[in-house]
Formats: structure tokens, C-alpha cells, sequence
């Protein structure tokens, strides 16, 4: 125990000399200050559809024009040519001019040019299925919500990505932090000097992740606090960044075994930090979920991170998450303390 | 108190090796120089002594413990100072004893009392970064102390350091010597090594070609001579004769016999001169 506790005394003051704690606390002040005042609380992706009616028999248009105004992107304008100058001025939008063709809705859609294949054929459906809008059974679709509870959607945009900046900031940073600290130590060869006393590279290599863990605690806090408040499941958020924590931290001194400057290792840091960032990209849109991303440990990490800040019904990613990364960074672990003494023979 | 027999180590795994059965002893008390230039294999048998290479093939015992089996608190007796001045940078010369005298669970040194032992008082406080080279090595000289080593390996320790200085170091591993210590001192430096050691052994190519006193050893391959300024024939004449060979003795015997000696010097094969003619190789 004394002599841990003299590691942790010695990697805390080389990192507050290497600035670790002060880069934790200005980048979780910017992400902080980026989430409150510039990420907007409300935030619409959705493109505006603006139409018109040319000539069109009114009872033929009725149920078309009630769906139209039941949604606040579509805008009903006077004409054509009122149409084109407001596209002109907003690229987000798309027009559609209705008129009667024989006793048929006929429509006629005026695109910005730069809309893909995919949109077009979308919108074509959409009309088409609008042109026979009388023979369109509402009530044979019927939506089943597995969980009618959680609706993330009331969640302002800007808190929504907070659990991104848990994944990202506290967790990848505490990657590089580390791979940086054990690269210093190589080139300085101090592992040597410490290898002829008593203590064993086990104690050494936990000394750095706790080390670690503590600054993921700080700026998962900050960030938390700064930004969703104190509402949060503080016991199962301070366990996944733990868990967090572990797993790159360990994840890096597995790395760092291998090379014996950053510079030779720099290509697998990043590879490495963008291979864990993947996942992000299913975020916003959990249905996207193929295999290859699922089996990425950020991703349950980024979900369980989200279910910790708002918190939902679906705990149980919060324990799988930690238990996979519980027993993977302890792998890796045992992997670096064997790798770490080879290393050793090897120099 | 170290025993070395039929050590082998390669790094490649096969037959070329670095070390190639080496065998020696050293009692306690006693400073045992291993001298040789680089490349011989000194480094190497040093990291396999203190546990940093792994032991391939023969036996080590340190203390009469099998290194194979001997448990890490061996190393609560172990000092070691390296060529490389491996210390953190980012702390003060007194963090690194500091830190170092934690990692033991042996009663330590007093950090500043060691530090102004080496002359580094003044610089307690101030980063290892800020540091000059010699003064680095003085702090890893000092940091093998930290434990009050009653095995004490120096990987030379005096490499860098001005002749006051080296006069220190020197001076600090006598006296720990007559505390008891025992000291493997590897250094290609003949000097130091004929100054501080009972015993040394050359090594080149991994190999040992020689090991005794420095003393015995210029005895034994030492040929002793003798420098001569005479007057013959009204000039001053110098002359350098083996004391061995027998033509040059009976020149001798007539100079002295002429009565018109100057000077007469012997002279003594240093120990870089036996070093030289038993391996064929020079201390680089």
C-alpha cells in the first residue's frame, strides 16, 4: 500500500507538471460553454416543404390541405412564383404546386437541384400516395412502443449530446493522456530504476489508471454538473466512467507496451481513438445498429452513458456496458504486466 | 556473495551470443571491477544480475538466492546506479529519492543527506530537467543509495563527472565498502577499476579472459622495465630495458656499473597495457 500510494503521489505531481489536470479542466470549460451558449436547445434537421394551390377543386384538395396544415414545416403560399423566391432565399426547402388534372390531384415538385436520388424518389412516393390520399387506411398501421416511458425526445438538443462529451472527453482524452505518460516514462527510462526495487509493474501500471479514472471523475462531473444539473444516476455515472476509464487506460498501456516512442505509436493512437469513436454515429439514430458497430465497447458505453444522465428504463445497458468493460480492460491488464516485462527483456 | 556460473544469454534466441560462459565470483566486502569495452557483454550480464533480462542458461545467486526463484524483496538489498541517467524530469532531485525510498520496505536514507553527500544540496529543489548531465549521473549515484545497499552495482559511475567530483564517488564507495558493501563495478575506465577494485575481470565478445587483482595481473603479464638517463661519451643518453630479458640486463648491469646514471625510473604495465595484450582489443 505505501508503496501505490507513492506511485499515485509521484503520477499526480508529473501529470499537474504536465499539465494534465488544468487541460481536463479548460477543455471541459469549452465543451461546457459550447453546450450551453452555442449548441441551440431546439434543433430542426427537417426540410420545409412550401406549396400552393393552382386551380384546384376544393373538396378534392380538403383531406390534403388538413394533413398539410397538421404539420408546421409546410407553408401554403399564393403562386408558383411566390414559391421559387422563397426557395431562392431558404435551401432548405422544396415546393410543390397542386393543381386538378381530369378530376386527379396532380402535383408538381420544384427541387433545389442538389437533392440526391433517394430524396426525389421519397418525395414521389410520398405524393402519390397524397394523390390517392381518400383510399389510404390510417388505421391498418398500427405503432407498438416497446418502452412508452422513455422519450428522449423532450431532451433539449443541447443536453442530449452531453453523454457524446462523457464518451469523448473524459474517456478518449484519458487514452491519449495515458499513452502520452507512459511514453515519457520510456523515453526517460525511469522504468528500469523502478524495476530494481521491490515494487512490481502491476502496482506501477494501476497507479496510472488510477490516475486516470480520477481525471475522467473531474471532468465527467464538470461537464454533468455544468450542463444536465445534478438530476443524474450519479452512482451508475460515476461506475461507467470508472468502467470507462479502465478500459482505454488499459487499452493504452497495452499499446504502449508495444512501441517505444509515441511518435512510432501515433498511427494506432489515432486508429485507435477513431475506432472507438465510431460508434457515435448511431447516437442520434439508435436504430442504426449493424454488427460491426454493436461490437465496438463504446457503443453500449455511449448508450449507458446516455441512460446514466436521463436516466430511463433500460438499466440494463449500464451493467452490461461495465461488465464488458470491466472483464476487457482486466484482459488487457494481465496482457500489458506480461507485455511490459517482455518489453523490458527486450531493451 | 554473488555467484555466477556458465552464464549464456543471446538475444536472438540461437547460438550468437552476447554472453558466453561467463563464470565468477565475488565475496562479500568486496569490489569487483568487470571491465570491458562496449559491446563485450558487461551491460548485459549486469541486467541479468539485477533481474532486467531474464536468465537464458546458467545459475546466479546473489546473496545465496537462486535469481530464478528469489522473491522481489531481494531487491530491498540491491543499490543500482546506471550509466543512463534515467530519473524523472518532471521532479526535483529530492522527489526522485523521495520517491524511490517509498518503493522499498527497508528502513532509508535520508534524501537530502545523500544528495549533499554528491554535492547536489543546492539543487534539492530544482527540477531533474534543469540538471547538467553530471549532475544527473550524481543523482542516480545517489538514488542507488536510497536503500542502504548491501549489494551495490555501478554501471559506471563516474562516466561525465569532473576529476573533483570523481574524487567524491570514489571516495563514497570506499567507505561503503568498509561498511560491508560488496560492489559490482562495471566500467570501461581502467583507471577508476585499478584505483577501487580487488578483483576484476576482463570481458570482450562475452567472454572473460581474465580475472585476479590488478596487482597480480600486472605481475603476471606486466613486463617490468626500467627507464634510464646516463652520460657516454659526454652525452646524455636515454635508455628503456626489460628487467627480464637477459641482454638488456647485463646493460644494465654496465650502466650502473659506468656510475653515470641521471635518472633511473621503473616503469609498471598499467592495467589498459594488460587489458590490451591479453585481448587484443582497446577500452572504447
Amino acid at each position: 500500500m505505501r508503496r501505490l500510494l507513492g506511485l499515485l503521489s509521484k503520477d499526480f505531481t508529473v501529470a499537474y507538471r504536465n499539465y494534465f489536470f488544468l487541460i481536463v479542466f479548460v477543455v471541459a470549460a469549452l465543451l461546457i460553454a459550447a453546450t450551453v451558449f452555442l449548441v441551440p436547445e431546439q434543433l430542426s434537421t427537417g426540410t420545409g416543404i412550401l406549396y400552393t394551390l393552382d386551380e384546384v377543386d376544393s373538396s378534392l384538395a380538403k383531406p390534403v390541405i388538413a394533413l398539410f396544415e397538421g404539420h408546421k414545416e409546410y407553408k401554403r403560399l399564393d403562386s408558383k412564383e411566390a414559391i421559387v423566391e422563397q426557395m431562392k432565399k431558404n435551401k432548405n426547402t422544396v415546393g410543390i404546386v397542386i393543381y386538378e388534372e381530369q378530376e386527379q390531384l396532380r402535383f408538381e415538385v420544384i427541387m433545389q437541384g442538389f437533392e440526391n436520388e433517394r430524396s426525389k424518389n421519397a418525395m414521389a412516393l410520398t405524393l402519390e400516395s397524397l394523390a390517392n390520399i381518400g383510399q389510404l387506411q390510417a388505421e391498418s398501421i398500427e405503432t407498438v412502443l416497446l418502452d412508452k416511458d422513455m422519450d428522449y425526445g423532450k431532451i433539449a438538443f443541447n443536453k442530449s449530446i452531453v453523454p457524446l462529451l462523457l464518451l469523448n472527453e473524459p474517456i478518449m482524452l484519458g487514452f491519449i493522456f495515458l499513452a502520452t505518460l507512459i511514453f515519457m516514462e520510456r523515453e526517460e527510462d525511469t522504468i528500469k530504476a523502478y524495476m530494481v526495487t521491490p515494487g512490481r509493474i502491476k502496482e506501477y501500471l494501476l497507479s496510472k489508471i488510477i490516475l486516470m479514472m480520477v481525471l475522467s471523475l473531474i471532468s465527467t462531473i464538470l461537464i454533468t454538473v455544468f450542463t444536465v444539473g445534478i438530476d443524474v444516476n450519479w452512482l451508475m455515472l460515476i461506475a461507467i466512467t470508472i468502467a470507462g476509464s479502465w478500459f482505454s487506460s488499459c487499452m493504452a498501456m497495452l499499446l504502449g507496451s508495444f512501441f517505444d516512442s509515441i511518435s512510432k505509436a501515433m498511427i494506432w493512437i489515432l486508429g485507435i481513438s477513431l475506432v472507438l469513436s465510431v460508434p457515435m454515429a448511431a447516437y442520434f439514430v439508435p436504430s442504426f445498429s449493424p454488427a460491426y458497430l454493436t461490437v465496438i465497447p463504446t457503443y453500449d458505453l455511449m448508450f449507458a452513458l446516455r441512460e446514466a444522465v436521463f436516466p430511463g428504463t433500460n438499466p440494463a445497458v449500464m451493467y452490461r456496458s461495465i461488465l464488458i468493460l470491466a472483464a476487457l480492460g482486466a484482459i488487457m491488464y494481465a496482457m500489458s504486466v506480461l507485455s511490459y516485462k517482455r518489453s523490458l527483456a527486450r531493451d | 556473495m554473488i555467484r555466477v556460473k556458465n552464464l549464456y544469454h543471446s538475444y536472438t534466441n540461437d547460438s550468437n551470443y552476447a554472453v558466453k560462459d561467463v563464470s565468477f565470483e565475488i565475496s562479500k566486502g568486496e569490489i569487483f571491477g568487470f571491465l570491458g569495452p562496449s559491446g563485450a557483454g558487461k551491460s548485459t550480464t549486469q541486467k541479468i544480475l539485477i533481474g532486467l533480462l531474464q536468465l537464458q542458461r546458467g545459475e546466479v545467486s546473489i546473496d545465496g538466492k537462486d535469481i530464478r526463484n528469489a522473491n522481489r524483496k531481494l531487491f530491498n538489498s540491491i543499490g543500482v546506479s546506471f550509466e543512463r541517467a534515467n530519473v524523472y524530469k518532471k521532479l526535483t532531485g529530492i522527489e526522485n529519492l523521495s520517491f524511490f525510498a517509498q518503493m522499498f520496505s527497508v528502513p532509508t536514507e535520508d534524501p537530502l543527506k545523500l544528495l549533499k553527500m554528491v554535492g547536489l544540496q543546492d539543487a534539492a529543489s530544482k527540477k531533474a530537467s534543469s540538471y547538467s548531465k553530471g549532475m544527473l549521473q550524481r543523482l542516480v549515484f545517489a538514488r542507488s543509495m536510497i536503500n542502504n545497499p548491501s549489494i551495490w552495482f555501478l554501471d559506471e559511475p563516474t562516466s561525465g563527472l569532473d576529476p573533483t567530483t570523481t574524487s567524491v564517488i570514489k571516495d563514497i564507495i570506499r567507505n561503503r565498502q568498509k561498511q560491508g558493501a560488496t560492489v559490482f563495478l562495471t566500467t570501461h575506465n581502467m583507471h577508476i577499476a585499478e584505483e577501487l577494485c580487488d578483483r576484476v575481470a576482463f570481458i570482450t565478445n562475452g567472454e572473460i579472459s581474465a580475472i585476479d587483482s590488478p596487482r597480480s595481473l600486472k605481475l603476471k603479464y606486466g613486463e617490468k622495465r626500467v627507464i634510464v638517463e646516463h652520460i657516454e661519451a659526454g652525452e646524455l643518453t636515454k635508455e628503456e630495458l626489460s628487467l627480464t630479458e637477459e641482454a638488456n640486463k647485463e646493460r644494465l648491469s654496465s650502466i650502473i656499473s659506468a656510475g653515470k646514471i641521471e635518472t633511473m625510473h621503473t616503469q609498471e604495465a598499467s592495467l589498459e597495457d594488460i587489458f590490451i595484450k591479453l585481448t587484443g582489443k582497446e577500452l572504447k
